[in-house]
């Protein structure tokens, strides 16, 4: 128990799940990548089929928003601050597969450039992030606030299915990382795992308050995310 | 935005290496560099990196600066392993009613990776200090990365430039209008601010998409970008360079498999 708390305690002072080099084994980093790899692939046929392939700009300026968006600090609580993943923000606005794509796209700019996240565990991260991140916020969102709906008025069910989405894409995510160090006999899972989910599910909070005032601020001007896809308004 | 720019941080030699050739050698080596196991070595690639980053003319104060982005995942997990690896112990500390014992195993245990990770960390830095982030995609763009992934990435980074001016004028906006944020994230004015800025940034983004995509389209844009043309050759000396770093890389390996074993037994 003491460790846990221990473990808590040190992960506080600000996580983010970007992992650098040296913390996964050789085969846990391949396989990662190995299976980014092929989603990301898939993820790149599906936006084809959705989205135009001569539309691929407008990805870019999204992405471009998204690395703005992950620059903004946010208060968390007695003047420290904290920022966003973005990977539910993303999936609601734009869809899963754009989704993936902008945010592993945003990952891999960070990983050269800033070198925030390592190189061998970019697979890792783009799995963490872009593709579990973006799926769980996605298999909750849409049937939640379509229940939501059912039950009461039009505004709330869509600020609440973003905040569950984005909370639990983010305690999702960490939990991944957690499983990917404990594979590399890196931390044992039953320290990481309790540690990791316990301080995102307290980040998690940050994120989902703010994705939720996005959501809920780009919901009020009446955009809708159906005018990126095929035969909407601005396809062609 | 520096890292747009132009001109990599560092001039010099190493700047006129052909791209590919960096990305693929630096790639191997810092591939190589976290399989490592033998921690003797890994220091000596540490320092082979740290001097060649120094003679190259990357200052200790820019290597620092990028430190601090894998502090607080890297620094924290090297905080942490100590303490929750099971082992004899090595000092206790006390924080009020609780006890912390760090391990001796656990302190090995959080040296290798940390040494892995700073000297990939070196490795990463010495060829984002002496590329630009274009020269870089240029040359994934040659070594057969997805186009549409490269395209994604040409079109960010153009266009972060774009979009961060536009935060920055509302951040100013905000400023003038006497907006000053919250401590708590229960500060409700504080994040409906923030909330409504996201989304306007995003609504303005999307029209600015729109926008370029119909530009480039008049334009006619047809999904491709074309290459520069002058990129085929590959020069002597920076192939030579590119399998000098491989060599040491592989070099770094057969000593960490218990390489100089082998070479005492052929005597």
């Amino acid at each position: 128990m003491d460790r846990g708390l221990v473990a808590a305690f040190l992960f506080l002072g600000g996580v983010f799940m970007h992992i650098p080099d040296g913390f996964l084994e050789a085969k846990t980093w391949l396989t990662t990548a190995a299976v980014s790899t092929g989603i990301l692939g898939y993820s790149v046929m599906k936006t084809k089929q959705e989205l135009n392939d001569r539309q691929i700009p407008k990805l870019g300026v999204m992405a471009a928003f998204i690395f703005a968006a992950q620059m903004i600090n946010f208060p968390v609580v007695g003047g420290t601050s904290g920022h966003l993943l973005g990977a539910a923000l993303a999936t609601i606005l734009l869809g899963p597969w754009s989704a993936s794509l902008v945010l592993a796209t945003v990952l891999i700019i960070q990983c050269l450039v800033f070198q925030d996240g390592g190189l061998t565990a970019l697979g890792a991260n783009i799995l963490n992030m872009a593709i579990i991140g973006t799926f769980v916020a996605q298999v909750v969102y849409r049937p939640l606030s379509k229940l939501l709906s059912k039950l009461t008025s039009r505004k709330w069910p869509v600020a609440l299915a973003s905040f569950i989405a984005s909370w639990l894409s983010v305690v999702v995510a960490s939990g991944a990382a957690a499983v990917e160090l404990a594979l590399s006999n890196r931390i044992p899972l039953e320290v990481g795992l309790p540690a990791m989910l316990g301080v995102h599910a307290l980040i998690g909070i940050g994120e989902g308050v703010i994705t939720a005032a996005v959501v809920l601020a780009v919901w009020q001007v009446g955009f809708s995310p159906s005018r990126l896809e095929k035969g909407g308004a601005y396809s062609e | 935005m520096s890292f747009l720019e132009k001109l990599p941080t560092v001039g010099g030699w190493i700047t006129t290496v052909e791209p590919r050739v960096k990305v693929v050698a630096i790639f191997i080596f810092v591939m190589i560099a976290t399989t490592l196991h033998n921690k003797t070595i890994l220091g000596a690639a540490f320092l082979l990196l740290l001097g060649s980053s120094l003679v190259v003319g990357i200052s200790l104060v820019y290597i620092l600066k990028r430190v601090v982005f894998i502090l607080p995942f890297g620094g924290l997990m090297l905080l942490l392993l100590p303490f929750v690896t099971p082992g004899d112990p090595l000092f206790t500390l006390h924080l009020g009613r609780l006890e912390l014992a760090a391990t001796y195993e656990g302190w090995e245990a959080a040296l290798l990776p940390g040494l892995r990770m700073i000297t990939a960390f070196l490795g990463m830095v010495l060829l984002a200090a002496t590329t630009t982030l274009p020269e870089i995609l240029h040359a994934l763009k040659h070594l057969k990365v997805p186009r549409i992934l490269i395209v994604l990435m040409e079109f960010t980074v153009r266009y972060l430039v774009v979009v961060l001016d536009e935060l920055s004028r509302m951040q100013t906006a905000k400023k003038a209008r006497a907006f000053a944020a919250g401590k708590n994230l229960w500060h409700w004015h504080t994040i409906k601010t923030l909330g409504s800025t996201l989304a306007i940034l995003f609504l303005r983004s999307y029209d600015r998409a729109e926008r370029v995509y119909l530009a480039m389209l008049a334009r006619g844009y047809d999904g491709n970008l074309p290459c520069c043309g002058h990129c085929q050759n590959l020069k002597k000396d920076d192939l030579c360079w590119g399998v000098g770093v491989i060599t040491m890389a592989g070099v770094f390996k057969f000593f960490d498999m218990g390489g100089q074993q082998w070479i005492s037994l052929l005597k």
